[in-house]
């Protein structure tokens, strides 16, 4: 390995932005038996993004130049010691690709929001092919077979999203709200709270969240449940009018039958 | 030979070299699961080779039976199959792909067919006249396809599209036939010829079938049953009967005809909204 590089070496930031590059290192193995046995040198690139703390987070470039799979913590130190930077590489490869992929998805939701549920899928499809992991994306195609009713698609976009901790992260929360808002209107009641649930996991101090588990277990017919997940909602806020008129609605339902009416008084979930 | 494929010839939209070279796209990119599975690693060729020799005699699907073979978990079918998915290619995303059509035709053609097809009470007739499609057929298209390419190991083509048959040039007949949620009766008559159905028979009993055609249209009309719940469709009743006479009702009727390498098939297909 060369001698490290010095900061200088490394692709210099823009103020206020976190710095990210592309590095490499090379690693070694053995191929072949006996006599034609060899050592190969390979090339392994890596995607870092450097934290609000200074460490980095790395991970691998799929075929496509995408930053893709898990993600591992390393310190500053940790990077300049065993990578070299591939300034060239991030500028000419990654960053086009990363533009690319988000000129797809910009075109997806453009088609979408005109009700070109068939060019959005087109798109959304295309995003997904290079960047098997984009969040946007694959709210995006959801939402889409959602609009189309094509409900069992939906539940398989619901399953994907499940295994992405990335997709319930706060830069994500709106399309997190309206995927399952629209779950919910498709009374697909399971899958929205496999998907609530699993966000419960990673927060539990979200009232909206709580309240949106309600609402799904009020709208499924369960007030029991549905109560127990709105009086979490209030103890963490108590001043959360929506809880409110839904604590209403459940106690008066809970009481007597309900017209079909009064779903109405709760109105549209807002985040 | 897809429905909207042969539908975009016949109106003009496309001709039948670039239907043809769209078919190919779609067969050169397009994989089954167990592909997807190799290719990510997830079971070897043997495995996949294993589970489709399975599925043979068992009509269970392909991750259901990796699953309980232990070969894959239930989150990596479901990966699988969302990757499956997003890497499939429709006809029309095929045909923009290659510059046949344009993005504009593309949305055109793609929001009508989508459109009649929710719709729901499309007359058949419009199948001839514009290039649509009518769900509940193309979907019992597809399980007589799925039932050939399971039982005869070959792929069903469709050759031409037209009114009504009489039939005549089969000798090996079945009706199917359905009733839809709100009322509407699907009903096709199924016709195959002598060599078709001969192989047919053969493919029945090295599944363990010794129904032999009678065993082949059972499991078609099973097929279609679990077709349609795939599209938000439900059956309330189904049925078939094994019948020498090839009766249509006197409305609207399409018929399909198609050809594997062995023989043909005919089909008559047609809605009624039946009263209460």
């Amino acid at each position: 390995m060369d001698a490290a590089p010095t900061d200088k070496q490394v692709a210099t930031k823009k103020s206020g932005e976190a710095f990210r590059s592309v590095f490499s290192s090379q690693t070694f193995s053995f191929v072949g038996f006996g006599t034609t046995k060899r050592k190969v040198k390979q090339n392994v690139y890596i995607f870092a993004e450097e934290q609000p703390d200074g460490s980095f987070v790395t991970r691998s470039l799929n075929k496509h130049f995408i930053p893709s799979g898990k993600t591992k913590k390393i310190s500053k130190e940790q990077l300049l010691k065993g990578f070299l930077p591939e300034p060239d590489l991030y500028l000419n490869k990654v960053l086009p690709m990363l533009r690319k992929v988000r000129g797809m998805v910009d075109t997806a939701d453009a088609h979408r929001n005109q009700g070109e549920l068939m060019s959005a899928e087109f798109e959304y499809k295309n995003a997904l092919r290079v960047d098997e992991e984009h969040i946007r994306a694959t709210f995006g195609l959801g939402l889409t077979y959602l609009e189309r009713g094509e409900l069992d698609n939906a539940n398989l976009v619901c399953r994907r999203i499940i295994t992405l901790d990335s997709a319930f992260g706060e830069a994500n929360k709106h399309l997190f709200n309206e995927f399952g808002i629209q779950m919910r209107k498709h009374t697909m009641y399971a899958q929205a709270l496999r998907y609530y649930f699993k966000a419960y996991r990673l927060t539990k101090n979200d009232e909206h969240l709580l309240y949106n588990i309600s609402r799904t277990y009020y709208e499924k017919g369960k007030l029991k449940l549905a109560m127990k997940f709105l009086n979490m909602a209030l103890e963490l806020n108590a001043d959360f009018p929506e809880a409110e008129t839904l604590s209403r609605v459940i106690a008066k339902k809970s009481g007597q039958s309900l017209s079909s009416a009064d779903s109405t008084w709760l109105g549209p979930l807002e985040d | 030979m897809s429905f909207l494929g042969r539908f975009l010839v016949e109106q003009g939209a496309i001709t039948e070299e670039q239907l043809e070279d769209g078919l190919r796209y779609q067969q050169e990119h397009n994989r089954r699961i167990g592909e997807e599975a190799v290719e990510r690693g997830l079971l070897t060729p043997e495995e996949v080779r294993a589970i489709c020799d399975q599925q043979r005699r068992d009509p269970r699907l392909f991750g259901d039976i990796a699953v309980e073979k232990g070969s894959l978990c239930r989150q990596s079918v479901d990966e699988l199959l969302f990757f499956q998915k997003v890497h499939h290619t429709y006809l029309g995303e095929a045909l923009l792909l290659l510059g046949h059509i344009t993005r504009e035709q593309h949305q055109l053609l793609m929001g009508r067919h989508y459109a009649l097809r929710d719709n729901g009470r499309v007359s058949l007739r419009y199948l001839q006249d514009f290039f649509a499609d009518n769900q509940v057929a193309e979907t019992l298209f597809g399980a007589v396809s799925r039932g050939i390419r399971r039982f005869a190991g070959e792929e069903l083509a469709i050759v031409s599209l037209g009114a009504a048959s009489d039939g005549g040039a089969y000798r090996h007949r079945a009706v199917l036939g359905g009733v839809l949620l709100g009322g509407r009766h699907c009903t096709a008559a199924i016709g195959l010829s002598d060599p078709l159905a001969g192989k047919l028979v053969a493919g029945m009993v090295e599944a363990g079938d010794p129904k032999g055609l009678d065993g082949f249209f059972d499991a078609v009309l099973g097929f279609f049953g679990k077709m349609l719940r795939g599209v938000s469709l439900f059956l309330e009743q189904e049925w078939v009967v094994r019948r020498d006479i090839w009766s249509a009702a006197s409305g609207d009727t399409l018929d399909i005809q198609g050809r594997t390498p062995s023989g043909a098939v005919g089909i008559d297909f047609w809605l009624e909204d039946v009263p209460a």
